[in-house]
Order: structure tokens, then sequence, then C-alpha cells
């Protein structure tokens, strides 16, 4: 097996990010996504004294739990849109328009052709969270006071599990299909099922990365209540079930006709 | 079972099947080295699975055939790594360059950066786009792309190349430089390519076979199917209508067919040799004045359509004219 090929591919897959403009446009979109929450937060009740029409809307004082809250929630749904978009093309696209066979004909194996390709986004999604990441505790720390590090970081590997979660269903779909539509609509189905499922079974809901998002958890978070095992299994599951998704579509691509 | 010594490919009962259509019905083919070997066959005869099958792009549904020594469907050595393939409408990566894919595809065959500086340098050289390396393939024109296509499948000095198609975008001039080039090709690699543009694979091939709904119908040296199957034909060009020469040749035990256009005749001729005496012989003797009198040189073609039973889709469509 020609493992020395898993180099020159994912050179070639983040060259690819960065000519095609992947990567800054999910740089973007994380970072506003990051900043806006702490902006808005802090925002509201001007925006709602404004818009109140003398009605006069009584809001408890927001603070740095309610933007760190608003963070994580723009970042579960937009991002993960987003990262739909950029990659439920990676492997349907490459077959439709042929460049899979003229790569596929030469010494490449198959499932370096899926993993150089899930990993160069996965360091494009790192990026993106890092950055918006540092975007959010930034103005946190600006508009409200300093959000504690270590939750603050935790909570930030869970949203990587969730949307590396994501990714590995879109590159899973992408594998399935050969239109590049067809993966978007399949991984985008998938997406709601992640979303769907916590709030239709509880147990299920405990499982995955998105369980550490719920306002409840997040304040045991930041209390230091939260118990070692219910935070970190999760997120262990999330990137457990990426890697079977990924180990999946290694094996479903070695088998396809390209 | 192995390839036998000295061929460079070699299919036993290749098949390959759809469902319930058999794309391939057990392919029987032999390919010794340093030749150019063409494949023909009307569109949906099956020359682009033999060479998708050849190439470890599908895999067979039974048989089972070699490749400079390995086999197709092995898990072993990757033949991969000896051949170089270009598919009927090569794609590429738009947004790199000419020069950095033929580097990325060096480096996909484990060539040091030094190698494939040359390498990358030589082959655009070789097929004239030296002076287009450091543009874009997405500004590229269907031809030049066919020529990246080329050097990209010669990067590692391969035993066998596969060309699907390699001439169909080409321009008369383009398609000239690159029958030249697959000439050259010949003392370091052997050259399999389809086609249906019969008189270009009549001017360069050693051997050709010919497949028609799956089936292999004639493997031979390209001398030896004119030989075999493109029968003679004389034709004569008279004063009057040569709607005359019907009646006139229709007992002689030498004609096999008459097809007569206006003052023109095409006779085709079972025994050359002695047409060639009769023929003149029988015009005199009829008082017919005779203007033009030539004998064909069997061609290619005439092979295609005595075993297809039809005319390539080139020379229906007219994209069969060399320059």
């Amino acid at each position: 097996m020609s493992i020395y090929t898993f180099w020159p591919m994912l050179k070639k897959e983040l060259r690819e990010q960065y000519r095609t403009y992947r990567l800054f446009i999910a740089m973007i979109v994380f970072l506003l996504l990051g900043i806006s929450a702490p902006i808005v937060t802090w925002l509201t009740p001007d925006l709602l004294k404004s818009l109140g029409n003398g009605v006069t809307i009584i809001l408890p004082p927001q603070t740095a739990t309610d933007a760190l809250n608003a963070y994580l929630k723009n970042m579960v749904q937009l991002p993960a849109l987003a990262l739909i978009l950029l990659a439920m093309g990676a492997i349907a696209d490459e077959r439709s328009r042929g460049t899979a066979v003229t790569i596929l004909t030469k010494p490449v194996p198959r499932s370096i052709f899926v993993l150089a390709k899930f990993l160069a986004y996965e360091l494009t999604l790192i990026l993106s969270i890092v950055l918006a990441a540092a975007g959010a505790f930034y103005y946190t720390g600006q508009l409200f006071r300093p959000l504690p590090i270590g939750p603050f970081l935790t909570l930030n590997v869970a949203l990587l599990a969730f949307l590396t979660l994501t990714l590995a269903l879109t590159i899973l779909s992408s594998t399935l299909v050969r239109s590049t539509i067809a993966a978007g609509g399949l991984a985008f189905l998938g997406f709601i099922v992640l979303v769907v499922l916590p709030d239709l079974n509880a147990t299920i809901g405990q499982a995955l990365p998105s369980a550490l998002f719920r306002t409840g958890r997040v304040t045991q978070l930041l209390a230091g209540t939260a118990s070692f095992v219910d935070t970190w299994q999760p997120v262990l599951i999330g990137f457990g079930l990426a890697i079977l998704l990924i180990a999946l579509a290694c094996l479903i691509y070695r088998y396809q006709e390209i | 079972m192995a390839c036998p010594g000295e061929a460079i490919i070699h299919c036993v009962s290749l098949r390959k099947t759809y469902g319930s259509v058999e794309a391939l019905k057990g392919l029987n083919l032999t390919v010794y080295p340093h030749s150019i070997f063409g494949l023909l066959g009307p569109n949906g005869a099956g020359k682009s699975t033999t060479i998708k099958l050849l190439t470890r792009q599908i895999m067979p549904s039974g048989g089972q055939a070699w490749v400079a020594g390995a086999p197709i469907t092995g898990h072993g050595a990757d033949v991969r790594a000896r051949i170089g393939y270009l598919s009927e409408q090569p794609s590429f990566y738009t947004w790199m360059s000419g020069q950095e894919f033929l580097d990325f595809t060096g480096e996909l065959f484990g060539l040091s950066p030094t190698m494939r500086r040359r390498r990358r340098d030589e082959l655009l050289e070789l097929v004239g786009l030296a002076d287009a390396g450091k543009r874009k393939i997405g500004g590229y024109s269907n031809g030049m792309r066919q020529r990246l296509g080329i050097a990209q499948a010669l990067v590692n000095h391969p035993e066998v190349v596969f060309l699907d198609e390699p001439i169909s975008a080409l321009d008369p001039i383009g398609r000239k430089e690159i029958l030249e080039l697959l000439q050259q090709l010949k003392s370091e690699t052997t050259v399999f390519f389809s086609s249906h543009v019969l008189a270009d694979v009549d001017r360069i091939c050693d051997a050709v076979a010919v497949l028609n709904q799956g089936e292999l119908l004639a493997q031979a040296s390209t001398a030896e199917l004119k030989e075999r199957y493109a029968r003679p034909v004389i034709t004569v060009e008279l004063e009057s209508d040569a709607e005359n020469l019907r009646g006139l040749l229709a007992r002689e035990p030498w004609v096999q067919h008459i097809a007569v256009s206006g003052t023109r005749a095409s006779i085709l001729v079972s025994d050359l040799a002695i047409a060639k005496r009769a023929l003149p012989a029988c015009l005199v003797n009829a008082n017919l004045p005779l203007l033009r009198y030539e004998v064909a040189l069997p061609t290619l073609e005439d092979v295609f359509i005595r075993l297809v039973g039809k005319e390539p889709d080139s020379v229906r469509s007219g994209a069969g004219e060399t320059p």
C-alpha cells in the first residue's frame, strides 16, 4: 500500500482549501459568528428598548454566561451548515468531474484519498473554531467579564467534536452519491437527525456532544460542578462516531467503481 | 496462472456485466511490449470498459488480466505504479498550473523533488506546453488539456500507457503532433489506445483489436487484418452510364459486388490478380470508353465495415478526416 502518497494528497487538499477560498470562507463565517454572540448579547437590552414602542420590557442584566450560551447556539447551527456546503462536494464532485479517475489510476489508495480530504477539512475546522473562540473570548471579556478558561476550552472541544461529526457525516454522504447536491441533502438530513435525536431520546441526548451545550450543563461547567465523565464522555463519543463514519466512507469508497 | 512471459497485457476470458447488460463478453487479448496497440469499435463496443478494467478503475465480473506482469485483481504489487492513463475527457484541478499538476503527479509516484522538476519540464516540452506551464489549467483549451493529460500519463516512465480516445478532442495539427509523439513513445513504452478515428489508427498502430457489443471480433497486426478482411475494390469511371457494367460483369466469378453511382462503379473483387487482367479486357470487348481506373488499397476502415457490419462513427460524423 502506497502510504507515502498521504502527504502529497494532504498537501494538495490544503492548497485546494487555500486557493479555492474555502479556508477563508470558513474562517470569516466562524469568526463573525464567534464575535457576534457577545456583542449581540450586550446590545440586546438596548435593541429591545428601541423596538419596544413604549412597552417596557424588563430583562435581567445580561452576563458573560448569556454571551457564552449565545456563542454556543450560534456555533452549532450556522457553522454546521457552512461546513456541509463547503465539504459536500469533497468526493462526489471529484467523481462527477472525473478528477478522481485521474488520481486513483495512480498508486493512491482510496482510503488515503478520503482521509486526506477529511483531515484537510478538519484542519480548516480547527483553525476556524480557534478564531471564533478567540473572538468570542476577547469580546466577552471586554463587554462583560473574562470567561473561565478551562470550561470555555472544554466547551470548544465539545463544539469541535460536534462539528467533526457533522463533517464526517458530510464526507460519508459525499462518498455515497455522485451528485454534490444530493450529497449535501443527505448530509443535511443526517445533521437534522443529529440535532433532533437528543430531544427524542434522553439517553442518546446525554451521549452526544450537543448535551454539553444545554444551559444547565454550561452553568454546571462554569461553576465547576460538572462530573468528569458527564463532560468528556459525549466528547469522546462524538470523535469516536466521526472516526467510525470516516472508516465506513473509506470502506464504501474502496469497493466503488469510479 | 501468470502472464505469459513476453506479453505486456494479457486478458483471459475477461468479463464485465452491469446488471443484465454484458459490457464485455470474455475478452481474450495479448499485447506485446513496445508496440502501439489500437482498440477499435463503435460506441458501446466495450473499449472504455476494457481500459477501465485494465487500469483497475472497475473490477471484472469474471476472467483475469495481467498488466506488466501483475494481475489486475491482485492486492499485492500495485500495477498502477507502472502504468500511465489518460481518460476520454481528462479532468484536472483547474486551480493548479500545468507545472504544479505534473509536479503533484510526480509526488504521487514517489519521485524526488529534483527528478520531478526535470521530468515536469521534459514533459511540458514534449507535449508542446512549455510556454503555458505556469498558466492555470482552468484557462487551458481542450487541446491543451489533452496534451497535459498525455504528459501526466508519462510522468512515471510507465511500462504501458493507456489512452482512451486521446486524439478525439484535438484539431488536425494537434492530432498529427500527438500521433507523431505516440510513435516516438514506442521505443520506451507500450501504447494501448482506443479510438474511432480509423485513419489515425491505421497510420500508427502495429496491431489492433476490433470489439463490437462487448465481443472481440478480431485481433491481429494491421497488415494481417487488411489481408484477411479487406477485400480489394476496383473503381472505374466511364464516359457513359456505368449501369451497363452490372449486366456485363454479373456472371464473372471474381466479382463479388458492384456499386454504381452515375458514371462511376466500385467493384468488389474476390481475386485481385484475376480481376486486374479480366476487367480491362471486359471493358474493351464491350466497347465502353474508360476515363479512370483505380485499384483501391485496403484500409482499416474496410476491415472495420466488414467486421462490424457498419461504418465507424468517425466516418458517419465526418470526424475521421486526417490532415
